[in-house]
């Protein structure tokens, strides 16, 4: 306790996580956790029948579940022979040789378009898209099932241009199943605060209203691009 | 759609005063017994059951097609208070418990009997022969019942004789009053211009002229026979909570001959139905009977007022096909569209089940309808284990609040609410509670436990021995735990078959307005309570099983596994209620919990179920006298007061805390979503076990639109598969995520889906929770 607040100094810390179990009030807590890809196979499986009756599957998300590539292809790997459907929800941000090993064990990917125009993307995520765009070029060569999802922001990424911009891109791509458009909202920041304290004043992002959304929607398909939800 | 008169009467049944009152009744009654004072028993029942039925008012309510209603008023301060006076008569300080015994032997709480005359009494529960009602008619009950008298086959047993009078009297007390709605609704026509209102009215006044003593000839004549019968029983006598049993079976042949000859149409059917259950719930009182602390349930002065009716959907037939119907879906549609707490539907799984049905089923339980699923996998081999035979087992269903019931082969409900976490503690601490050490067994269940809702709450003593007795393994505390469940059990049993025989001995030549109705009763002149029906049972509901899986568990781990503390040292911290052994008491609530799809927890769901269903075997094996004893898994309401005897425990619960809920894990400590809850759950041997709910909750995001659909249907069906017994769910609105809010411990297992991803409700912020409020509809 610092000043009538709880302070944490990292610096100090070694992480060997021996005040949690011993926190009556489960104050703290270790995020994430090490386990053996056998492990999280078992752990999986126990669900196995939920998955198959309901047609349904597993997804590695994350953060980014390709900065533990090998890890993921060998657990997907396992779960396909057991004829269990695996999804994929990555940024795409990583080269090309990390990604290609493990896309043969993934049924459907679900990618990101954060924006089509290079400076706003550089902005908003800190990243260029050059790379992300250069291995959707690559995997929409592979025939393999994928689910684009595009966060809208009023006024960031939702311009006329930037959606035609999106359309061109996307346009002719057979396995596409489709564009998930997610209005853009703000409960994420309260991640952001466990991860990094108090956070300032966040700029005051909106979602585009109904309507936008709505036109937004029927430019896609008009551009026979189905939209899966918005 | 909803017709406009029954959304009427529902938005009017909203508002209803908590002081309304059937108030004829009590005038009526009371005049009756004063009247036929003198005659036997079972013949003056029926003389005031006749009075009543005569002298009550008969109405018609606006545009409604199914007739029967109950005239209710406020009733003046004179009024009330005669009205008390009466109760105080039959049940008040002045009534030992011995005298409460010899009048009533069993009953569920002083709530629930205060309102009953000891000499027209009932308590419902149970199952009507309904097929043989729809089918042959109060006409056949009659004749059949005068034919048995003039047979001569009971002439030498006056007891018997009077029975039969007082069955005869009764049923043509029920006819009687059938009729008189049909000379109202006929009088009534004649008055009226309008000749659509002429013609609805003729329309009733020929049903019920026809189904006063006929059978039913068509979907309509039934729902009205039935609800004639049902209002006379409840509320005049006070038998409800029925079982209405496989409504979607019996009627089935009269649905079927009207679609055919063209009589009715399936929307008309479907109008019907909605009637008949806004009926059931038209005469309800806004309120909950299982809150016995509020003012209106003080005041009340019904004899049922707000107990569900049960009706059975779908399941196996004998011949092993499925019973689901065109009727099946009608049924669930129609409480689908209702979303009323009464009735309440019970739709029976089975392997194989028709999935268009299925996904109807369960969109009902998304909208909050009352619909609740059973696994007949698990129930009929579950039923069969303990007595129920074959050809009866089939036509197995429930009343309130989740009890099996084989439909007219058993009276009403008997229970034990057996506790299962106090052979835990037995099992510690030398057979002794530790509330109360000296304790002597011979003081557990005593009169009042016994004759009132047979709630264990406590403390109890068990079989004594040395507590400090080496315990070498984990195996021999298991077959501690064993030794004293039997124990407790067995007790129990003595002491229920004394109280057994002592009822048979007072109810000879008695009679209750259910042995009108049921299998046996009639034909054998002989009322339930003392042996007319097939069956006799006692239902026994399991309660506090987390609790006690949670507690063994962690001995387990905690002395046998990791051997960090001893027994003798958990028993000193449990007896200090975790004063000053907070390290202690943080590692044994850090402890894996059931509910988490965890091994080393889960298993001890199978040995807690087994070492009680092995004790219910035993009792059945020594049984003397009718009853036959069935275990259940449920606490209903009762977890807060069954935990209040209870010293702290091994899973880190405090001293007089809760146990845990019904079927779920103890609250707040399932954390690992809802499959690693249902695999957890799964793993109670349910094949033995004959009823009892699992609460489900859940968030509207959850199960949106089409897709949550067919995911929630799925997830349902796998658990069942599983070997999973009964889900019933909630799916949360508005004001319970507030008190989420309030009160995260609570709650820590709700999980929401925010747009892309789920998040337990409780780990986010304020602010997410707040939009996430505003989002919610309902």
């Amino acid at each position: 306790m610092y000043q009538g607040q709880r302070t944490f100094d990292f610096h100090l810390c070694t992480a060997y996580g021996l005040c949690v179990p011993v926190c009556m009030q489960d104050a703290l807590a270790i995020t994430g956790t090490d386990i053996r890809d056998s492990d999280l196979f078992d752990l999986l499986m126990r669900d196995a029948e939920y998955y198959r009756n309901s047609r349904g599957g597993v997804t590695f998300s994350g953060g980014e579940p390709l900065l533990q590539a090998e890890f993921v292809r060998v657990v997907a790997g396992r779960l396909h022979n057991e004829g269990i459907a695996v999804a994929l929800d990555t940024a795409f941000n990583l080269e090309w040789d990390v990604i290609a090993p493990v896309l043969p064990e993934i049924d459907l990917v679900l990618l990101d378009i954060k924006s089509m125009d290079r400076e706003t993307h550089y902005d908003c995520t800190g990243v260029y898209p050059d790379l992300i765009w250069e291995n959707i070029g690559r995997l929409r060569t592979m025939d393999k099932q994928v689910l684009v999802r595009m966060p809208l922001i009023a006024g960031i990424n939702d311009s006329d241009r930037e959606i035609a911009d999106a359309i061109a891109f996307l346009s002719g791509w057979d396995s596409l199943l489709g564009v998930e458009l997610l209005a853009y909202h703000d409960l994420g920041l309260e991640k952001a605060t466990s991860y990094h304290g108090a956070i300032g004043e966040q700029e005051a992002f909106r979602a585009p209203d109904r309507n936008a959304m709505e036109t937004i929607a029927q430019r896609f398909r008009a551009n026979a691009i189905a939209v899966i939800g918005y | 759609m909803i017709p406009k008169h029954v959304q009427k009467s529902i938005g009017k049944w909203f508002d209803k005063s908590d002081e309304a009152t059937f108030y004829e009744r009590i005038v009526l009654q009371e005049e009756a017994v004063k009247k036929y004072t003198g005659e036997p028993y079972a013949v003056r029942f029926a003389h005031i059951l006749g009075h009543i039925l005569a002298n009550m008012t008969v109405i018609v309510n606006e545009g409604e097609r199914i007739v029967g209603s109950v005239l209710e008023i406020i009733p003046t301060a004179e009024q009330r208070e005669y009205a008390e006076s009466l109760s105080v008569k039959w049940w008040g300080p002045q009534v030992s418990e011995e005298e409460r015994q010899r009048q009533v032997n069993f009953y569920f709480s002083p709530g629930w009997v205060k309102r009953r005359n000891p000499v027209f009494f009932s308590l419902g529960h149970l199952a009507y022969d309904w097929e043989t009602i729809v089918t042959k008619g109060l006409g056949w009950y009659a004749n059949r019942v005068s034919e048995l008298l003039a047979s001569g086959e009971f002439n030498d047993d006056p007891e018997k004789m009077q029975f039969l009078q007082g069955a005869q009297i009764a049923y043509e007390a029920h006819s009687a009053f059938i009729a008189r709605y049909a000379k109202h609704a006929a009088e009534a026509a004649r008055m009226t211009g309008n000749l659509q209102e002429r013609n609805r009215l003729e329309t009733i006044s020929e049903v019920c002229s026809h189904i006063a003593t006929g059978s039913a000839r068509g979907l309509r004549d039934a729902l009205q026979l039935m609800w004639m019968v049902v209002l006379i029983s409840q509320k005049t006598a006070g038998c409800g909570v029925f079982d209405f049993s496989r409504m979607d079976q019996y009627l089935l042949p009269l649905f079927a001959k009207d679609i055919e000859a063209g009589t009715l149409t399936e929307q008309e059917a479907l109008e019907l139905i909605v009637e008949f259950y806004n009926k059931n719930n038209e005469i309800m009182f806004p309120t909950d009977h299982m809150s016995q602390e509020n003012d209106s349930v003080i005041k009340n002065l019904e004899v049922s007022y707000d107990d569900p009716n049960y009706l059975v959907v779908a399941g196996k037939l004998a011949n092993g096909t499925s019973g689901v119907n065109r009727l099946s879906f009608l049924l669930v549609q129609a409480a689908k569209l209702l979303r009323l707490k009464n009735p309440f539907i019970v739709v029976r799984w089975h392997d194989g089940i028709d999935s268009d049905f299925w996904k109807e089923v369960v969109d009902a339980m998304r909208m909050n309808a009352t619909v609740v699923i059973y696994n007949d996998e698990t129930m009929i081999p579950a039923l069969k284990e303990f007595g129920i035979e074959e050809q009866d087992v089939y036509s197995y269903g429930f009343y309130g609040c989740n009890d099996p019931n084989i439909p007219a082969l058993e009276g009403g409900l008997r229970q034990l609410w057996m506790n299962l976490v106090w052979p835990y503690e037995l099992a510690l601490n030398g057979g002794r509670p530790f509330g109360d050490p000296n304790r002597n067994a011979d003081l557990n269940f005593s009169l009042r436990d016994r004759i009132q809702i047979g709630l264990m709450s406590g403390p109890y003593a068990g079989k004594k021995f040395d507590p400090e007795e080496p315990c070498p393994s984990m195996e021999a505390f298991i077959a501690r735990y064993r030794q004293q469940m039997s124990f407790l059990l067995d007790q129990y049993r003595r002491v229920m078959e004394q109280d057994y025989e002592k009822e048979s001995q007072w109810n000879k030549g008695r009679i209750r307005i259910e042995d009108l109705y049921l299998k046996g009763t009639i034909e054998s002149a002989t009322t339930w309570l003392i042996g007319g029906t097939k069956y006799h049972k006692v239902t026994l509901q399991g309660s506090g099983l987390a609790t006690a899986v949670d507690s063994l568990a962690a001995i387990d781990t905690a002395v046998f596994r990791e051997k960090r503390y001893t027994l003798a040292e958990l028993r000193q911290a449990i007896k200090a209620n975790f004063v000053g052994y907070d390290e202690m008491r943080t590692y044994l609530l850090k402890l894996p919990k059931f509910g988490n799809d965890l091994d080393s927890v889960d298993e001890y769901a199978k040995i807690v179920v087994d070492a009680f269903c092995d004790a219910v075997v035993d009792m059945n094996r020594k049984r003397e006298g009718l009853y036959t004893y069935m275990p259940a898994i449920s606490t209903d309401r009762d977890f807060t007061t069954m935990g209040e005897a209870l010293a702290a425990s091994a899973d880190g619960r405090l001293a007089g805390a809760p146990i845990s809920e019904n079927q779920s894990p103890y609250i707040g400590s399932d954390k690992s979503g809802m499959t690693a809850l249902l695999n957890s759950v799964t793993r109670v041997p349910f094949n033995r076990i004959t009823g009892g709910p699992l609460n489900l909750r859940l968030h509207p995001s959850t199960v949106e639109g089409p897709e949550g659909l067919a995911k929630l249907a799925s997830l349902l069906e796998v658990y069942l598969r599983k070997g999973g017994m009964q889900a019933q769910m909630n799916v949360v609105g508005k004001a319970e995520l507030i008190e989420a809010q309030k009160n995260p411990e609570k709650y820590k297992n709700l999980c929401v889906r925010v747009v892309g991803y789920a998040a337990y409700f409780v780990q986010m912020g304020k602010k997410a929770q707040d939009e996430l409020i505003q989002r919610t509809e309902l």
